[in-house]
């Protein structure tokens, strides 16, 4: 009987061990939704990079919830919101994910944030819209500023720095889009500059010559183009400078990547824009980040693969700081209640879930890619 | 007045453009009564193509044909392997399907070999415009409109006077009769798609210097390609060139004048007004009649 017994409590004591262990082992699988493939695929490859060296870095160090690796698991958001919510559904439903990294665009992401809202935790990498954090979900951050900082710093220092009389603005019509435009008037109200003629473009226009003759009809001393999507962004410039170009010229903040200006062949150079991110200068953690990608890559980092960095580095810190990679509750409240170190600074978050991050930066297009002109610090 | 002329330049160059993609379509149609969804991968294809013969050193100018000849290669690839197994006389909803099933995979195939990135494509007539008069012209967009017409035009003789043109005319009419007129229906039914999808390829080649190369670069062209052909006429080479004209103009003029928001409504109202009046579109009756 005592034989019996102590076999019996050795082999539960074991199987207890084993199961204990397994457990310790198991991943936190987390979902990313990137547009992959569609018209801002690049933005998917560069987050996709960003993403994976955080987790290399993350598991390397011994993983986080006392010993647990993190894995990856993609879908594709293919660039439209239909095949964005399902993709977050899927990853939710089939997927075993413990939290959402997803959003560039930010239409895409406010779809997503309906079907995320108090199920999951979401952390919008890129999107910058302010209507992501307006729904009211209480476990969704924003890693990027939302546009209205962007813009207000940038719009001020149109205004006051390059001091345009007037300006013509052509965006595509998103919802991005909106809120710069919003801002703007906003800004050049009781300003000494005026804003001659808006076009709102779809997103399928193909060619851009007629929107620009309106443009030039109107004769502004500026024109400042929104438009988030590479390929188009390098053809309306490239037909801009066909036209004859404009004495002053801006771009939407946030957007000016090289996938635009490589293939804007020249057309972009002297353009204004702005950015959370710029590789030139960088010290301290930002620099050990560059290197750690273009070791990892063999290319150079931009602002998609930073912040796509920063949400898995944030998503798993805040998974080991609460010890719990499920209670969302406890999950939204050490987000919010704690400083989160990335190579930008340390990043806080609001009530609301928007990130402050420490510095903006000033660009301007200079050969294949942006020089600094100017740092502000984010108020 | 000089805003006037402007948008009737802009309109003519513009309406050029969506010729020379809507007529590789609207042959595949006409001939086979395919709806080929994977148009727009073919146009990539083209732009691909170009880039990649550029890259081996060829002058652009000389890789034009050579693209449309890749392009028409793979295209009859495609055609042995699939399209004629599957689609020849199985009416359009199959064809819908299985087009859009290539499509993906031409793109898919593009990301994975090359990447997602735009690659701009250079051309020698660069970023310049001519200024005449003080109007501004492109000289790509010339370049692209003086070929569209030469396409076209020849295209549209070569269909009237040569035999093959119009066995291709006969098999567009009524397979089972040019069939038993003696024509041999499978070779014409590939040549009509290889020239359909070349049609693609060449227009992909020459509007890539303007807008980049990237996987789904003609996804936004092909939309408008089909308002041109339903507007002209399916299966009508003048239709193509008359619709695209129309909706070329009418979106210069309404982006310059009225509004620029609501273009891109404006080609479909103009086909819902114009199959209210005449179902068989601009010249679609008129050209089967003649037939």
């Amino acid at each position: 009987m005592r034989f019996w017994t102590k076999t019996t409590a050795t082999i539960l004591a074991s199987a207890l061990t084993m199961s204990a262990s397994a457990f310790a082992a198991d991943p936190v699988r987390i979902g990313m939704v990137l547009p992959l493939t569609g018209p801002t695929a690049g933005y998917g490859k560069d987050g996709k990079m960003g993403a994976e060296l955080a987790v290399e870095e993350i598991n390397k160090a011994g993983g986080i919830l006392g010993g647990r690796q993190i894995e990856l698991v993609f879908d594709d958001e293919k660039g439209t919101p239909q095949e964005g919510v399902a993709a977050v559904q899927k990853l939710m439903t089939q997927g075993k994910v413990k939290a959402i990294v997803a959003g560039m665009n930010s239409s895409i992401t406010l779809a997503q944030a309906a079907i995320t809202k108090n199920k999951i935790l979401h952390i919008v990498p890129g999107a910058q819209a302010d209507a992501i954090t307006e729904q009211g979900s209480q476990w969704l951050f924003q890693i990027n500023n939302n546009s209205t900082t962007n813009s207000t710093i940038f719009h001020n220092y149109l205004v006051n720095s390059i001091k345009p009389k007037t300006i013509a603005y052509m965006g595509e019509n998103t919802e991005f889009n909106k809120a710069v435009l919003q801002n703007l008037q906003k800004i050049l109200e009781g300003s000494g500059t005026k804003l001659v003629e808006i076009a709102n473009y779809d997103g399928t226009t193909t060619d851009f010559t007629s929107i620009i003759t309106r443009l030039k009809a109107a004769n502004p001393e500026m024109i400042y183009v929104v438009d988030a999507y590479p390929a188009r962004t390098a053809q309306i410039w490239k037909q801009i400078r066909q036209q004859g170009g404009f004495p002053k010229e801006a771009h939407a903040t946030g957007t000016v990547q090289t996938s635009a200006i490589i293939p804007a062949e020249g057309a972009m150079e002297g353009v204004i824009t702005g950015d959370i991110f710029i590789a030139e200068g960088a010290t301290g953690a930002m620099a050990n980040f560059i290197k750690a990608f273009e070791a990892k890559h063999k290319v150079e980092p931009n602002k998609v693969s930073l912040v796509s960095y920063e949400a898995i580095k944030v998503v798993a810190a805040a998974m080991d700081k609460a010890k719990t990679d499920n209670n969302y509750d406890l999950l939204a409240k050490t987000i919010r209640g704690n400083a989160w170190p990335s190579p930008r600074g340390n990043l806080t978050f609001s009530e609301i879930g928007r990130s402050k991050s420490p510095y903006f930066y000033i660009h301007v297009v200079k050969g294949n890619n942006v020089a600094l002109r100017e740092t502000f610090e984010v108020k | 007045m000089d805003l006037f002329v402007q948008t009737v330049i802009n309109g003519l160059i513009l309406g050029s453009g969506y010729a020379l993609v809507a007529v590789g379509l609207t042959i595949i149609f006409g001939t086979l009564h395919i709806v080929n969804f994977a148009h727009g991968a073919f146009f990539a294809l083209g732009a691909y193509a170009v880039l990649t013969l550029q890259n081996f050193g060829v002058p652009y100018l000389l890789a034009i044909p050579l693209a449309a000849i890749v392009v028409a290669v793979i295209g009859y690839a495609l055609e042995l392997s699939i399209v004629r197994r599957a689609l020849y006389d199985r009416g359009e909803h199959g064809s819908i399907i299985i087009t859009f099933a290539i499509s993906q995979a031409i793109v898919s195939a593009i990301i994975l070999v090359i990447g997602p990135d735009p690659i701009p494509v250079k051309s020698p007539f660069g970023q310049t415009a001519m200024s005449v008069f003080s109007y501004f012209i492109s000289a790509q967009r010339l370049f692209i409109a003086g070929t569209a017409l030469v396409v076209l035009v020849g295209f549209g003789l070569w269909l009237r006077n040569s035999t093959k043109g119009q066995q291709i005319l006969a098999v567009s009419q009524n397979a089972k009769g040019a069939l038993y007129s003696g024509i041999n229906v499978p070779l014409i039914r590939s040549l009509s798609f290889i020239l359909g999808v070349a049609a693609a390829g060449l227009a992909g080649s020459l509007l890539a210097p303007l807008i980049s190369a990237f996987p789904t670069m003609g996804d936004a062209n092909v939309t408008i390609a089909f308002t041109v052909v339903i507007l002209g006429g399916l299966g009508s080479i003048g239709g193509a060139l008359l619709g695209a004209l129309v909706i070329g103009l009418s979106n210069a003029f309404f982006e310059t004048y009225v509004s620029v928001s609501w273009t891109p409504a404006l080609g479909w109202i103009l086909v819902i007004l114009v199959l209210l009046l005449w179902p068989q579109g601009l010249l679609g009756k008129a050209q089967l009649n003649r037939h």
